[in-house]
């Protein structure tokens, strides 16, 4: 590393602060958009609405890692370390609820015996 | 060791290790650990969202009846106070980047102040949940739909913990100015620890002054609405009881007419005397006592039965007793675990400002800032994720 080198010439990316306020925005409106969807009175997405959920929660999760960890400038090998850990959760979390469908006659019974129990 | 270069006149950086050739190679290596160790904190956390996930695909009615108990707004708000503090690390980050040293320490004491605000606001939210007794599996009492629990003792007891924690906080900046003199990383550690023990107190009595507000304010319009809610669940459950006995066995309730005086029990009554001999004892339904300045008329009009077995009262009686339980123990463990990982980041954060009031980092040298800011943002990211989750679907 080179200790002549001026302050701002690290050999690092610095995120602009135009960019972290961006994002600082962008994540709050995205928190006010899944409240807003589950809370107020109109907005039925019915079995849509846990998918639309999680995906408003997944780009929020990929903005705090991609610009506030500043993944997307890091090595290549630090994203490799912890995509693949994603992979291994999706594995580890599809192989355990592999067998939910054969709860479902239950729910079905219980939902038909108590159809205002949301 | 107070030049900047090592004292064996290497010329490398004072904070270099000897086994590092250059600065950016320690700096790549204490990188790639700390993916690593984030990497085994998402698988750690990972057995805990599977819990979730399971419990809820098999019982996703529990989910839905028992996340009515948690207050949207707060865990909002402290979603709001997370991603503040998430930006304040990142700014943090990018001072220790340029040199500016002091921009590290504001900007790190604001993320310790919004750290103790998420930490008051939760003690409000467990407090509360602790006095209407939803506790855990084991100790979980269950709810009668339509009850108000009486929280006095509760909100006094916030109001004495959050002005205790003002005390502290008032106390800690004060013994900064007092005790460190002019050694600027001494006072930095009582200043930040002050911050993050006001905002404590900050998030305490503020979430405590809004639950109370919510509660007096919302007593006869949002509460009076799930009243009706939980009467008409009831009353279809008392119409399908002959025809579907509920699936499990501990709750097996008896049909009442909805005339029953509240004191007296159903035809199996007698039955009670032996309830003491079985361990499985045949719950019995009655019609709970109308609260004062509840709706009457609501509940004249609909009876909710109530399955009364040893331990108590049991909501919507074909759920089972343990059942509601389940989601707290899942909730506590996962926002139990999280609130650690918050201290624990409260903890380190803390080191990181009296380092760089020591002047110790720079744009040569900053590791330590940019890994426990990784840390501080995965803390975050499990949040974004147990938010909505919890609290919204």
């Amino acid at each position: 590393m080179n200790h002549d080198a001026p302050a701002h010439s690290s050999p690092h990316h610095v995120t602009s602060l135009p960019v972290l306020f961006g994002t600082f925005a962008a994540l709050v409106v995205l928190t006010i958009v899944t409240v807003a969807q589950a809370r107020v009175e109109g907005i039925e997405l019915g079995k849509f609405e846990i998918a639309v959920t999680l995906a408003i929660a997944t780009l929020k999760a990929g903005l705090v890692a991609m610009v506030f960890m500043q993944l997307i400038y890091d090595k290549p090998f630090n994203r490799v370390v912890i995509l693949s850990t994603l992979v291994f959760v999706a594995l580890f979390l599809s192989f355990t609820i592999m067998d939910t469908a054969e709860y479902m006659p239950d729910i079905r019974n219980f939902t038909l015996d108590n159809p205002n129990v949301e | 060791m107070t030049s900047t270069s090592d004292p064996h006149g290497h010329g490398h950086h004072r904070f270099q290790a000897h086994h590092f050739d250059t600065g950016e190679q320690q700096f790549q290596a204490g990188k790639l650990g700390m993916w690593l160790f984030l990497a085994t904190e998402v698988l750690f956390f990972s057995g805990m969202f599977c819990a979730y996930a399971v419990y809820r695909s098999n019982h996703p009615e529990i989910f839905a009846n028992s996340s009515q108990y948690l207050d949207t707004w707060l865990g909002a708000f402290n979603t709001l106070i997370l991603l503040a503090s998430s930006l304040s690390v990142a700014w943090a980050v990018r001072c220790a980047q340029l040199n500016n040293s002091a921009g590290i320490v504001y900007n790190l004491v604001f993320t310790l102040v919004c750290a103790g605000v998420f930490m008051g606001v939760k003690s409000v939210e467990y407090t509360l949940k602790f006095y209407e007794g939803l506790w855990w599996r084991s100790k979980y009492v269950p709810q009668i739909p339509g009850q108000h629990h009486d929280l006095t003792q509760a909100y006094a007891d916030l109001q004495n913990f959050g002005l205790v924690t003002l005390a502290v906080g008032v106390a800690l900046v004060i013994l900064g100015y007092l005790l460190a003199g002019r050694n600027p990383a001494g006072r930095w550690t009582f200043w930040a620890l002050g911050g993050s023990v006001l905002g404590i107190a900050v998030g305490c009595l503020g979430g405590n002054i809004y639950t109370q507000s919510k509660m007096s304010h919302g007593h006869t319009a949002s509460h009076g609405h799930s009243d009706v809610d939980h009467h008409e669940a009831g009353h279809d459950d008392s119409s399908h009881h002959a025809a579907n006995p509920p699936e499990t066995s501990t709750t097996v309730p008896t049909e009442t007419t909805p005339g029953d005086a509240p004191a007296t029990t159903g035809g199996e009554g007698s039955d009670e005397a032996d309830a003491a001999d079985v361990d499985d004892a045949v719950p019995t339904a009655i019609n709970p006592v109308p609260l004062a300045g509840d709706h009457g008329a609501d509940v004249a009009q609909m009876p909710p039965p109530v399955v009364v077995t040893p331990e108590g009262p049991v909501e919507f009686d074909g759920l089972g007793r343990k059942f509601p339980g389940i989601f707290f123990s899942i909730y506590y463990a996962m926002t139990g675990v999280h609130a650690v990982h918050i201290l624990i980041g409260i903890g380190v954060i803390v080191w990181i400002v009296a380092r760089a009031a020591a002047g110790h980092f720079g744009s040569d040298y900053y590791g330590p800032v940019e890994y426990v800011g990784l840390y501080w943002h995965l803390v975050d990211l499990i949040w974004i994720y147990l938010f909505p989750l919890l609290y919204l679907i």
